[in-house]
């Protein structure tokens, strides 16, 4: 017994092993190289100040504030989206799909732009207004938390619908229609279905948004005032200005604690409602000793139900026909709302990020296309996303495998496989770079691979874990009752059952790998140079209209894609009798 | 059709379109109280689209469903007192076996104590009793049937809608829950809709059976008529086993003949016609064997043999082609030397025989056969 | 036990065999001379005044790069992997690392430049380039132009936005506030303060430079203390705006040589080739920022002239930080800013 115990924890650590030997070599060792200058001299001292001083106090409150709202209101919004991406086959599918991507296909310093073009005092929202009449005055969107939440909200929008995508996406739609015929009405059937049954969803797609929001400093800088400092915007300016990095140091520690103390009190909360996943076998004590001699003939008399003092049936007809449409209509607004400003500045004619532009031209599409360090730039991305997006994917399955379905130690190992999101990109960046030049990986693409691959790793890891908790473990147990080895079980059921998730866990790392900047600044100098790098470094000087320009080529780059998908979808629907479509009887 | 004007279900001339696709029919068909009744037909032939009708998640494109005498157009799903089975029972995974039936009582609001009552006494009927606090996860395949048939029973509906309850359960597990379910329609009245594709199953458990096929109901009745008098080929094949003969009618319709062989029986048309002959009522005998004067009988040679447990299936060729199949019991006079080629005398009782119109294509209906 | 012993020398198999993997693709191209820089437009100028020119006149190869930065420079030094010869540092960054020791001292025999200002030839760097931080307005909304103190004035109503950082903006408070230029050191952090309070709840947020650009272009505010480059741009990409030069608070980029560098000496000459006067005077005909050269201001059309930070008029009306001042304070005020900020 206890070696078979022993067996089964080995090959356990064999299945962890590379993913912790990546966190330490290129993750813990990095920090090691910056963690210790928090502690240096008068560490107390320095802690003390940090919690008693009313401004850090302060950020800090504000930090988790703005995180909790942006993350609960993405929740929101974003679940009946993925709940919807998750019922669509072909074109509809791929189309919402195309939409939930394109915050991801613009590069941050566009999109915060769009929103100053938007939301300004002659921005589009209050001009539109203006010119309905519907106000005198412009309204002050801008310069509050309003609009610090709405961005962040507006580029959280994806990690959250994907993480859930891939729980919702394996949920029975029959049990919809149960609930339904058992008298639940299509709210309560779907909010007491769907909801619970999304909760390993819901658990990793609100702590991915979470730890994203709790380490974001570029949108509350732009689009906030003051009052909505946050606390990786502190370190970031800490760090570069050199003020004081053992400051910078100790505030990074704080930001990771909190992230990680609050993470890990939303695990359990969370996973108190994910509990019947694992059920423990049934006791002799949890078997309820009825009397034998129950009267079943209450069953012939059928529950009286109040007939509703309105017939509510046209409305939820006219509900559920329109509640989707309407939904979809408003997401995709909101969604695609950035490029209403992306594409006409990067067909600007002037010199700097201006909206709406002076006058059209090619110019900086030219500029692009014809210049080798462009080129170059996109295709190391490309190469940098690719293999990030590989060794993630690897890594993820291999500690989705390793962790099973039950492991003793999942909240305290999950906290630890998810600290990557916690540390502010900056101090992480430093580290890397103090750690990395000591071996000869700074201005190498292995060196932002594998920084790359340490930030990545969380999110595709929680959104494989969330996809193989929804997986029936019986399932590869009944293959391997069928003379599957559990290679060849993993292989024909565990992995193509996972491979959704999956998929979606690599497309998000390779996207965060594609928009990443701090740590392919950091680590990049002459040999490599990303296309985020390149689109930062003329950013102390001028704006140029050069990122919206890359940004639509992207969207461009990624519709044709799509295209080419609906294209091919259609080619087979011809070819495929018309009979055989209309026989979706079973919903 | 059925006249009773409070039918417990009641269609009416329902069709239902998709695009240029009908699903269904023009469907009429009325379901009487505390009636078990069989819709059967092979997969794509309408009947989940009528259950989804039923149920209320889809509607008529033509035509209305009654409940009762009520039109339920109006109804949503969750107002139509009707309890649904599905094909792989939907079980609430994240609920007990006691949540999942308590399920249907808290949606109406029952009080707590009349609802543990109801549950124990739903979990009772299935025998289950002692499996209320396990998950979906922790009961086997016949457990699970159980739960999802306590829980579309528990808050009394009038109709119990089964769409293909025992499909995924082995043969042995079928048999038990097809007395059981029997046993639970008759204790509790309730009126049952079976859906399913296993004529078997809809014979022995119905007390009238609906046959489907291509979105249109072919033949309403009890399940000895439908199997001694199909109204049509497709349910003559679909339901048992038969041989289809082709012959001509004698003097004016007296009789038929098929391979020179004449038989009394008034005949509808002058003109060729099919006669469905079921292989248990085929009686075989040797060429040499003496021959009753006048008595009914066609050469026919013996061309495949399969043995069945109670005796042999035998297939056999008519002079004319076409085959016609018999079963040879234990102990029959040929049974000691059975064998192919083997030239015999084959013989029917009149009354046994149903007449069809002679179908242009035979082979056309072919593929509707077997499942 | 053991398998800690086991998983130090998985460990450090692994490192070992990803810095092989690593080192031979990263000890490629061994340039002459790597002069760090910021980028972009900016950087184009340079490469178009210093970077060619100078490889063409010495033939020795000049490869810019990006990057340069307080933070940047002293992982460089810290990891003892130099890449960088030359770097253009701001002020606040040159100070910070003169503390930290992450500069070489400057070579003044081979770097010969007696048009810039004795006190802008430092230890360790050489200052080449003047910006300055200036008031500007809305023209629409302020046709007659605006003082400093008028930007204080809470009764001068506008939307307002200053620079996110304590230096310049106390610098401007307290001039507005009629402290002379030369009385402003040490800073009298309490009535600067006290004077940017005045207009608070006036201004749209403490922001960064690039911000202020986008601010004005789009018509966020109307009133802007802001760096005069983006100021132009701004102006350029047709906002109705002018600034001005009283209360100008000026700061210095510099030229330095980080410590450790693999071609100091190339990178003495280097300097000594950019702070000429012709070179100076190139790049801001590319880009116009001012040169501390001031020779170079002669070479300069004076139209374009008048409008420098070096230009003697521009100059008088406003003050040159005191960088060594801030980076003694600098930790101390930025405590007693933030906190203000978030009050």
């Amino acid at each position: 017994m206890t070696r078979i115990q022993e067996m089964i924890d080995w090959r356990k650590a064999c299945l962890l092993a590379p993913v912790t030997i990546l966190l330490l070599v290129a993750f813990v060792l990095p920090l090691l190289y910056i963690v210790p200058e928090a502690f240096s001299g008068d560490a107390f001292k320095r802690f003390l100040r940090i919690f008693q001083s009313p401004v850090y106090t302060k950020i800090i409150w504000t930090t988790v504030r703005i995180s909790f709202e942006a993350t609960a209101i993405t929740l929101f919004v974003s679940f009946p989206l993925a709940w919807l991406l998750s019922r669509s086959k072909g074109i509809g599918a791929l189309l919402l799909g195309l939409v939930v991507l394109v915050p991801f296909l613009t590069s941050v310093l566009v999109r915060t732009f769009a929103w100053l073009a938007i939301l300004g005092q002659k921005g589009l929202v209050n001009a539109t207004l203006l010119s309905l009449g519907l106000i005198s005055e412009p309204l002050p969107l801008l310069f509050s938390e309003t609009a610090v939440v709405l961005a962040l909200v507006h580029s959280a929008i994806p990690m959250m619908v994907f993480a859930l995508f891939s729980v919702l996406r394996r949920i029975d739609g029959r049990i919809l229609l149960a609930a339904h015929t058992l008298g639940a009405n299509p709210a309560r059937a779907w909010f007491g279905m769907v909801v619970p049954l999304a909760i390993r969803g819901i658990q990793s797609g609100v702590i991915i948004v979470f730890l994203f929001t709790m380490a974001t400093f570029i949108a509350p800088a732009f689009l906030g005032n003051q009052r909505q400092q946050m606390l990786a915007q502190v370190i970031q300016s800490e760090i570069e200005t050199g003020a004081n990095w053992s400051l910078a140091a100790a505030l990074g520690i704080t930001l990771a604690g909190v992230a990680t103390l609050i993470v890990v009190a939303l695990s359990i909360f969370l996973g108190i409602f994910s509990r019947w996943q694992n059920p423990r076998e049934a006791t002799q004590g949890d078997i309820k000793h009825i009397p034998p001699t129950v009267d079943r003939s209450v069953l012939r008399n059928p529950v009286k139900r109040s007939e509703p003092r309105f017939n509510m049936s046209r409305l939820w007809r006219v509900v559920v026909k329109y509640a989707a449409p309407t939904y979809i209509a408003l997401i995709s607004t909101f969604l695609l709302l950035p490029l209403l400003v992306l594409f006409p500045v990067a067909f600007s004619s002037a010199e700097v990020l201006v909206f709406p532009p002076p006058g059209f031209s090619l110019r900086w599409f030219e500029e692009i296309v014809n210049s080798p360090e462009w080129i170059e730039a996109a295709w190391t991305s490309f190469q940098i996303g690719a293999a990030t997006s590989v060794l993630t994917l690897t890594l993820a399955t291999l500690t989705v495998l390793g962790f099973g379905h039950k492991f003793r130690y999942r909240n305290a190992a999950e906290a630890l496989m998810l600290s990557p999101m916690t540390v502010p990109a900056v101090v992480f960046a430093l580290g890397a770079y103090l750690s990395f030049s000591k071996v000869g990986l700074v201005d190498t693409k292995m060196g932002i691979i594998l920084a790359h691959t340490v930030l990545g790793f969380p999110v595709v890891y929680l959104v494989a874990a969330a996809t193989f908790s929804s997986i029936d473990p019986g399932l590869a147990k009944a293959a391997a009752s069928l003379g599957a080895n559990p290679f060849r079980a993993f292989n024909t059921v565990t992995f193509p059952l996972l491979l959704p998730g999956l998929s979606v866990g690599a497309l998000l790392a390779m996207l965060n790998s594609f928009d990443e900047s701090i740590a392919s600044i950091f680590l990049s100098n002459l040999s490599v140079k990303t296309l985020p790098r390149k689109l930062w470094e003329g950013i102390r000087f001028n704006t140029s209209p050069e990122a919206a320009a890359v940004s639509a080529m992207l969207l461009t780059a990624t519709c044709l894609i799509i295209l080419l998908g609906i294209m091919v979808i259609i080619k087979r629907q011809k070819r495929s009798s018309p009979a055989l479509q209309a026989n979706s009887e079973s919903a | 059709m059925n006249d009773e004007p409070l039918a417990a279900v009641s269609f009416q001339g329902v069709t239902r379109r998709y695009g240029s696709v009908t699903a269904v029919r023009d469907i009429d068909l009325d379901i009487a109280p505390g009636e078990f009744f069989a819709l059967l037909g092979p997969s794509g032939s309408g009947k989940t689209t009528l259950l989804m009708l039923l149920a209320g998640f889809d509607q008529p494109s033509d035509g209305q469903v009654l409940m009762s005498g009520t039109p339920i157009s109006d109804f949503p799903p969750h107002r139509r007192r009707i309890g649904v089975v599905f094909q792989n029972y939907a079980l609430f995974p994240h609920m007990t076996a006691a949540e999942n039936v308590a399920y249907p009582l808290k949606m109406r609001g029952v009080p707590r104590d009349e609802r543990d009552n109801r549950v124990n006494a739903a979990l009772g009927i299935v025998s289950l009793s002692d499996r209320g606090a396990s998950y979906p996860s922790q009961l086997s395949g016949g457990q699970q049937q159980r739960v999802a048939l306590a829980r579309a029973l528990v808050f009394g509906p009038d109709v119990l809608l089964m769409d293909e309850p025992l499909g995924a359960l082995d043969r042995r597990l079928r048999d038990q829950m097809q007395i059981e379910l029997k046993r639970i329609q008759h204790e509790l009245g309730v009126t049952v809709i079976y859906v399913t594709h296993d004529q078997s199953e809809a014979m022995a458990m119905a007390d009238r059976v609906g046959v489907m096929s291509g979105g249109e109901l072919l033949q309403v009745a009890d399940p000895e008529t439908i199997y001694a008098e199909p109204a049509n080929h497709f349910v003559a094949r679909f339901i048992g086993e038969c041989s289809i003969l082709r012959v001509a009618s004698f003097d004016g319709g007296k009789g038929y003949e098929i391979s020179g062989a004449r038989q009394l029986l008034p005949t509808p048309s002058t003109a060729p016609f099919d006669i469905v002959v079921r292989p248990e009522n085929v009686a075989l005998r040797s060429i040499e064997s003496s021959n009753p004067s006048g008595q009914f009988g066609i050469p026919v040679t013996i061309r495949e043999i399969t043995y069945v447990g109670s005796g042999w299936r035998v297939s056999t060729e008519l002079d004319d082609g076409q085959s016609l199949l018999a079963n040879i019991p234990r102990g029959h006079d040929l049974a000691g030397n059975l064998a192919d080629g083997l030239n015999v005398i084959a013989t029917w009782d009149p009354t046994s025989v149903a007449i069809l119109p002679a179908e242009e294509t035979t082979e056309a209906n072919q593929q509707g056969e077997k499942k | 036990m053991r398998s800690q012993r086991f998983k130090n020398r998985v460990v450090a198999a692994i490192l070992t065999t990803t810095s092989l993997f690593a080192v031979s693709s990263s000890a490629v191209k061994a340039a002459d001379l790597v002069v760090a820089s910021y980028g972009g437009s900016f950087q184009d100028g340079q490469t178009e005044a210093f970077f060619e020119p100078y490889a063409e006149t010495s033939g020795v190869k000049v490869t810019g790069t990006t990057g340069t930065g307080y933070a940047k420079v002293k992982a460089m030094v810290e990891s003892g992997n130099v890449i960088w010869d030359v770097i253009s540092a701001d002020g606040a960054a040159y100070e910070a690392e003169v503390v930290d020791g992450l500069l070489e001292p400057i070579d003044y025999s081979v770097v010969q430049a007696d048009g810039i200002p004795e006190e802008f030839r430092k230890e360790y760097g050489v200052a080449y380039i003047k910006f300055s931080q200036n008031l500007a307005w809305n023209k629409d909304e302020f046709p007659e132009g605006l003082t400093p103190a008028q930007f204080f004035d809470p009764e001068v109503k506008a939307r307002r936005v200053m620079l996110g950082l304590p230096y310049y903006n106390l610098e401007f408070a307290l001039m507005a506030d009629g402290v002379a230029a030369e009385d402003l050191y040490p800073l009298d952090v309490d009535r600067g303060l006290a004077v940017i309070d005045r207009i608070k709840d006036q201004l749209v947020g403490f922001k960064s430079s690039s911000d202020i650009q986008a601010f004005i272009q789009q018509g966020e505010v109307d009133v802007a203390l802001g760096p005069n480059g983006r100021l132009n741009n701004a102006i350029e990409a047709g906002a109705n705006w002018a600034y001005g030069w009283n209360g100008s608070v000026v700061a210095l980029e510099y030229w330095s040589v980080v410590k450790g560098a693999q071609n100091s000496d190339e990178a003495m000459k280097f300097i000594n080739f950019a702070v000429q006067p012709e070179q100076q005077a190139e790049l801001t005909r590319q880009i116009p920022y001012g040169p501390t050269n001031i020779e170079a201001l002669d070479l300069l059309e004076p139209s374009l002239a008048e409008t420098l930070p070096s230009f003697p008029a521009n100059a008088a009306l406003g003050v040159v930080i005191d960088s060594e001042w801030w980076n003694e304070n600098l930790e101390t005020v930025k405590q007693r800013w933030d906190e203000y900020v978030l009050q």
